[in-house]
């Protein structure tokens, strides 16, 4: 999965990767468990990891990364044009002005759009192109939508 | 039946066990009035602790062990508990739930649940899960569990007493217990039935359930070590659990040990979801925001290293003028015995013993009081607080350029306070190998005992602005020295070996005065015990062999020491570290502060002036430098020997220190003498 805050994703299965598996299914992380990065350490070599049932707990990116595991959101910041791919927004990590900020500009909860450009951000929805800023874009969250 | 049967009838052993951090210690301490270790990271514990409590006239040994998520153990604390439990089962077990995180500790619940060991359930953090709006029905949990459940508070003791009471009646009534049940794939329960007849056959240990061993034995790898069974025996049901094992794996294309612990969590979420009005977020606000700042990306680690500046600052501040407090307070005590006719009486070298060996050596020593005392305080606050498990956070990334992380960088830090415990607490480390490598680094943090060293030499030889900064320097350059000895270590293929690393990260808590005083005050008794031990001892033998042989100038170069120190010289020269100091040095072996105590007794009366006209600022650092870094004292070469398990280990840390100090403090010395210092 990728490595930056607020990313969320599902477990799909374990292996017990030089007792690093072992460990985390014995501390109740199992398929199906639902991992939230809250915080990305200096150089990102480390992060801070929220498991579904509320536990904090830190790991290494690089053993995080081997994990199977399906991205399930991701803040439309951490996306660029290669990923050719259809995304849904999924929720805003924002205060009411920004809630009102994205109403106004018509971007809604369950719009599908694809990334046309990543700098600024252009996203092709039904509806037509938006443009959003590097800011806001870290505020919306999104997931695959297949 | 006559009384003593009978009593003897009543000893009973109560096992708390629990995942990490849950309150156990803190329960421990409840029920036996103990002082055990309590703070607010997982691995606090790491070896089993007995107490002993009276419940209506039954005598109760009640065990603490370490914190463990399963009985298949990933760490070494964690053998401690599986071998514990299923070697020597307890009669009955405490298991503690953390309130606010039921899912994470059911897990361990169940697999107990399963063992055949009677159990009680403790809730523990209700105030935490009451603040927190979060409401449990405890009846529900206690019906699905097949067990009592009390909610408690283990640290103001609310709901202690229903607790003992549940453990009273088990006790008079077992049947009160059922274990649950957990669901799992047919084939998986096939094959534990299967297994657990064949074991009912060869009947081990009565205590333990049939189905809970066949379980163990399909779940682990680590056959033999799992199960109290005959070697004999077991031999003929190794074959049958391999076979099982690798039927069902195939059938269920999954590590039966993934899917044991499946079953497990999936019981445990559904009793979660049943039992609690909503899962709780945590970590809560409270802890979010101050995670926001102090694990900053940026900020969190320079914030770190200001964190431990201001905490130098204030032990400093603090202790320093009641340390000299009771330093006058001693002097006064030994100049006036001076003049006492009790002591004229006794013959010279007998008084001279008493008052400049024993008295000064000691009295020094022991003026360091007020200053640990205040030290630990501090240390317990950051212990208690959770920023323990922060600063490993913070500083992992640069423990894994050694092939460590950062469990092991608090190994690291609370070596600052003592190197015994930080050797021991290596156990939550999960490879041989990178324990290794911490213990060999330990030894370089510049522990209570030499704080005192530095303290005392500092105030002597440096200005009083100056002092502070010479001590806090030393502090920079041990956590250096840590590294710098890390990396060596790795150029000589001695680095630890990447192993993934999962730590927890607790919420903040704020630190009990209960706690906060309990830690400083086992840390002042065990101060109190070294001092009068081998700290009177040390001072003794010091004044003995610069008093000796009788015929010679007390203190001079013909006494025994200073035949010893003539002798060791030529190694010690080059470092500007005159005989007087070698010989504290020699007894610092022991424990570090008897190098204040010797200083105190070989320099005799008025030491501060003495040593000002003996030691030059430079040499009094390399002398510092040296005392830092060379061989710990005894109780840590102990801790690593037994530790370790290894002769070659030990030596090496021995060898290691004194090579490093040496190196180092010559590069001081020299170093200074080029730049023109003195
Ligand atoms: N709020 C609250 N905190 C508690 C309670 N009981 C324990 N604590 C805190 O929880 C932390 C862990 O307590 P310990 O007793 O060290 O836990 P442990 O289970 O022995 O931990 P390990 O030995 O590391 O496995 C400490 O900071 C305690 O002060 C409680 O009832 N309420
Ligand atoms: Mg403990």
């Amino acid at each position: 999965m990728k490595i930056v805050e607020n990313a969320e994703c599902v477990i799909q299965s374990v292996k017990d990767n030089g007792g690093f598996g072992n460990r985390l299914v014995q501390m109740g992380v199992l398929p199906g468990s639902h991992l939230k990065i809250i915080r990305v350490g200096f150089k990102g070599s480390t992060v801070e990891v929220m498991i579904d049932q509320g536990q904090s707990i830190a790991l290494r990116s690089k053993e995080l990364e081997m994990l199977d595991c399906k991205l399930v959101a991701i803040p439309l910041s951490a996306l660029s044009t290669g990923d050719d791919e259809k995304y849904r927004i999924k929720k805003f990590n924002g205060g009411q002005g920004f809630l009102k900020k994205m109403k106004d500009r018509k971007i809604n909860i369950s719009d599908i759009f694809e990334i046309i450009d990543d700098h600024p951000f252009e996203l092709k929805t039904d509806k037509g192109i938006i443009a959003v800023g590097r800011g806001e874009a870290e505020k919306i969250i999104v997931e695959p939508a297949d | 039946m006559n009384l003593l049967t009978e009593m003897a009838d009543k000893n009973i052993t109560i096992a708390i066990c629990s995942i990490p951090n849950t309150g156990k210690s803190t329960l421990f301490n409840k029920l036996t009035g103990a002082h055990q270790a309590v703070g607010n990271w997982a691995g606090v514990s790491v070896e089993k602790k007995t107490g002993h409590f009276k419940l209506n006239g039954y005598n109760i040994n009640l065990i603490d062990l370490p914190g463990a998520y399963s009985i298949t153990p990933t760490s070494i604390e964690e053998t401690v508990v599986r071998d514990y439990l299923l070697k020597t089962p307890p009669d009955y077990i405490i298991n503690i739930i953390d309130a606010r995180n039921m899912y994470r500790s059911l897990g361990l619940t169940l697999q107990l649940a399963q063992s055949g060991i009677p159990m009680v359930v403790a809730v523990n953090m209700m105030d935490e899960a009451r603040r927190a709006g979060l409401e449990i029905d405890i009846k529900k949990l206690s019906n699905h569990l097949g067990c009592q459940v009390i909610p408690i508070v283990a640290r103001t003791g609310e709901g202690v007493d229903y607790l003992k009471n549940a453990l009273l009646g088990i006790i008079t009534d077992p049947s009160r217990f059922r274990p649950p049940y957990i669901s799992r794939p047919p084939i998986v329960e096939d094959a534990i039935v299967t297994l657990a007849k064949k074991i009912e056959k060869i009947h081990p240990d009565p205590a333990l359930n049939k189905t809970f061993i066949a379980e163990r034995l399909l779940e682990s790898g680590d056959l033999p070590k799992d199960v109290p069974i005959n070697k004999e025996a077991l031999k003929e049901i190794v074959k049958e659990v391999k076979h099982l094992r690798s039927k069902t794996e195939q059938s269920l294309g999954q590590d039966l040990t993934i899917t044991c612990a499946q079953c497990r969590f999936n019981s445990a979420r559904g009793l979660v979801n049943e039992a609690t009005s909503e899962t709780l977020k945590v970590p809560d606000k409270f802890t979010n925001a101050l995670d926001r700042v102090l694990l900053n990306k940026y900020a969190g680690l320079p914030m770190f290293f200001f964190i431990m500046f201001l905490l130098f600052q204030g032990i400093y501040a603090l202790g320093t003028p009641l340390q000299a407090l009771v330093g006058d307070f001693f002097s006064d005590i030994q100049s006036s015995l001076h003049n006492t006719s009790l002591l004229e009486s006794l013959p010279d070298f007998v008084s001279n013993l008493l008052i400049d060996g024993v008295l000064n050596g000691l009295g020094i020593v022991i003026s360091f009081f007020p200053l640990i005392a205040i030290f630990f305080i501090f240390m317990s606050l950051i212990e208690d607080s959770g920023y323990m498990a922060r600063a490993a956070f913070l500083l992992d990334r640069l423990m894994h350029s050694l092939g460590l992380d950062g469990k092991a960088f608090i190994n690291i830090l609370l070596g600052y306070g003592c190197n015994v415990p930080a050797v021991m607490g290596t156990r939550i480390l999960s490879s041989r190998h990178n324990r290794i490598v911490t213990m060999l680094l330990i030894p370089f943090t510049l522990c209570s005992a030499r704080f005192q060293v530095f303290v005392f030499l500092a105030a002597i030889l440096f200005a009083p602005s100056v002092a502070p900064w010479v001590v806090f320097g030393l502090y920079v350059l041990s956590f250096v020295m840590v590294f710098v000895v890390g990396f060596i270590l790795k150029l000589f293929k001695f680095a630890g070996k990447p192993e993934p690393f999962i730590m927890e990260i607790p919420p903040y808590r704020v630190p009990t005065v209960n706690t906060v005083v309990l830690r400083a005050w086992m840390e002042m008794k065990s101060f109190i015990y070294r001092a009068s031990t081998y700290i009177v001892g040390g001072v003794v033998l010091v004044w003995l062999l610069t008093n000796l042989p009788v015929d010679s100038q007390p203190g001079s170069i013909d006494t025994w020491a200073g035949q010893i120190g003539q002798f060791l010289q030529p190694i010690f020269h080059p470092i500007g570290i005159g005989w007087r100091e070698v010989i504290a040095l020699i007894f610092g072996f022991v424990a570090k502060e008897i190098v204040v105590g010797s200083m105190a007794v070989i320099y005799g009366t008025n030491t501060a002036t003495q040593i000002l006209a003996s030691i030059t600022p430079l040499q009094g650092i390399s002398f510092m430098v040296f005392t830092l870094l060379y061989t710990p004292c005894i109780a840590t070469i102990a801790a690593i020997k037994s530790e370790s398990r290894s002769w070659k280990i030990t030596g090496i840390s021995l060898a290691l220190g004194l090579i490093i100090a040496w190196v180092t403090a010559f590069v001081v010395y020299q170093g200074g003498l080029v730049l023109g210092f003195h």
